[in-house]
């Protein structure tokens, strides 16, 4: 597909915007991305009585339009990427290690690459260690499976593996 | 409901320029899907866990009033908008959405919107770290009941990727009369921009010369950090508006007499339209700031968030025709003016 704007290089990165509920698209290659003024804040659109949230913490990049769309899904939500980057929100806290790969790129974009939470923690938050997370969720599955949630010991199945992939391949990488 | 003086009845620091501060935290409940996907089971479930545990406010003396949006009418939204304690965009949808806020409404927790929980606190003036305090220290109380979405890497998990570490954003409503009249504002917005803020207009509070600065970074900062990073900045446009209105007003000999007539109109006037008192509100705001007249900016605050359109119709309890709602208003600016002693 071609950029929007120029109509000559390939668009790479979707810009997607919400304002007052009504939603816009872009599609821009790389060039016009750079020189597209996502920070301007005195259109008329924003000049209205705004949640910052609505109007401009969206108005991002929201994902790279990926090459070869991908058939994965978060086995929590069941959201697929591309659901994701048409309405700029993740369906759960599992999707953010499902498709951490696929997100990496919009993330170091938007917080700075490699940049890691230094704030608050919670109180009873016990997972420094992701194997910690892994046994948790096993636990829960064994449990599941004990009460016959069988649809519940399916999606946490498919999960586990999911983030155990996830965390071979970060070793490797 | 008027037993508690309200946040904007409050003095605050630096509040002849410094409108308000508000610190917002986003929470998710773990083992919840983000809101947008949630069936109506959820919802519920979600809705009775965050006000179950936010019975453990009174242990810091807060006692909250609970607003279900799927019982709540239309005037009243917009009252709740019109008093800035949720957006519209959150008081648009009525399913599943419910508020609770305390007696003085600077404490607001809204369950249901874009993500599970939004905790707002709001002060009086430029109070960025004391809010941030206090919102923290609901947070921890709701913590020790329920499970928020949290990942060492990325901090608190939001619906929107925008919002990931801390969750919190704090934002300052400023009147920047001065730098829009010398149009440096949208300098300044770029300028802010470069230092992970955003700063827009707002027509909140209805005058035109209302700006809204917001942090934008969450991740790779503490909440500490990002509070005073803020405060730092403001107090810099503090002193550059300080500037710009006194540049504006060299060799305006008429501005005082132009204030006092003002005054004058608000104090008698039978009909006020909401432009007008607007308007009125933001002069008089300059004249506090350049010592020329001596009221407590609290007032202006009350008057901007109480005379808006529906405020006043909730009020009188009864439909008014745009003439009555002007008549109302009249008497409400008034009846307040009449409370406080006019020094000069």
């Amino acid at each position: 597909m071609l950029c929007e704007k120029c109509r000559q290089h390939p668009a790479s990165v979707s810009y997607h915007q919400i304002i007052d509920g009504e939603e816009k698209w872009l599609c821009l290659c790389d060039g016009c991305a750079e020189s597209f003024d996502l920070s301007h804040p005195f259109t008329e659109e924003f000049s209205d009585f705004s949640d910052p949230k609505q109007n401009l913490f969206r108005s991002r990049l929201s994902g790279r339009v990926a090459d070869e769309p991908t058939k994965k899904r978060c086995p929590f939500c069941e959201s697929h990427f591309d659901e994701i980057t048409k309405t700029g929100r993740l369906g759960c806290e599992h999707c953010y290690e499902v498709f951490f790969g696929e997100l990496r790129p919009t993330l170091d974009h938007l917080h700075g690459a490699g940049t890691v939470h230094k704030g608050k923690v919670p109180r009873r938050h016990t997972e420094s260690d992701p194997s910690d997370r892994l046994m948790q969720l096993k636990e829960r599955l064994q449990q599941a499976i004990e009460s016959q949630a069988f649809e519940e010991a399916a999606r946490l199945r498919d999960l586990i593996r999911l983030l155990e992939q996830a965390s071979k391949g970060g070793e490797e990488a | 409901m008027s037993i508690f003086l309200k946040w904007y009845e409050e003095n605050g620091s630096e509040d002849a320029v410094v409108l308000s501060s508000t610190v917002s935290l986003a929470r998710n409940l773990s083992g919840y899907p983000f809101s947008h996907l949630t069936n109506q089971t959820e919802r519920e479930e979600i809705i009775q866990k965050i006000t179950a545990a936010a019975a453990r406010l009174d242990r810091l003396g807060l006692s909250m009033r609970t607003v279900d949006l799927q019982t709540t009418e239309d005037l009243q939204r917009m009252v709740l908008a019109e008093h800035r304690l949720a957006s519209r965009e959150f008081l648009r949808r009525s399913g599943g959405r419910v508020l609770l806020v305390s007696g003085d409404e600077s404490v607001c927790l809204a369950i249901g919107g874009e993500d599970h929980l939004l905790i707002s606190v709001t002060a009086a003036g430029l109070e960025c770290e004391k809010t941030m305090r206090l919102a923290q220290q609901i947070d921890d109380l709701l913590e020790e009941q329920l499970t928020f979405a949290f990942q060492d890497r990325l901090g608190y998990l939001t619906a929107s990727p925008d919002h990931l570490g801390t969750g919190m954003q704090a934002s300052v409503m400023l009147h920047l009369f001065g730098m829009d009249r010398l149009s440096l504002t949208a300098k300044l917005a770029n300028t802010v921009s470069k230092m992970g803020m955003q700063l827009y207009g707002v027509r909140a509070f209805g005058a035109t010369h209302d700006y809204q600065i917001t942090n934008r970074m969450t991740l790779g900062l503490t909440e500490e950090q990002a509070a005073m990073n803020l405060e730092t900045i403001v107090r810099q446009i503090i002193d550059r508006e300080m500037a710009a209105q006194s540049e504006c007003l060299q060799g305006a000999e008429r501005f005082e007499d132009r204030l006092y007539r003002t005054l004058g109109e608000l104090q008698f006037a039978r009909r006020l339209s909401l432009e007008e008192l607007q308007a009125a509100l933001s002069l008089l705001r300059v004249g506090i700031c350049q010592k020329r007249i001596s009221l407590p900016p609290r007032l202006l605050n009350t008057l901007a968030i109480t005379a808006g359109e529906a405020s006043i119709l909730f009020g009188k309890g009864e439909f008014l025709s745009a003439g009555g709602r002007e008549e109302a208003r009249a008497e409400l600016v008034r009846a307040r003016l009449s409370e406080i002693e006019l020094l000069k």
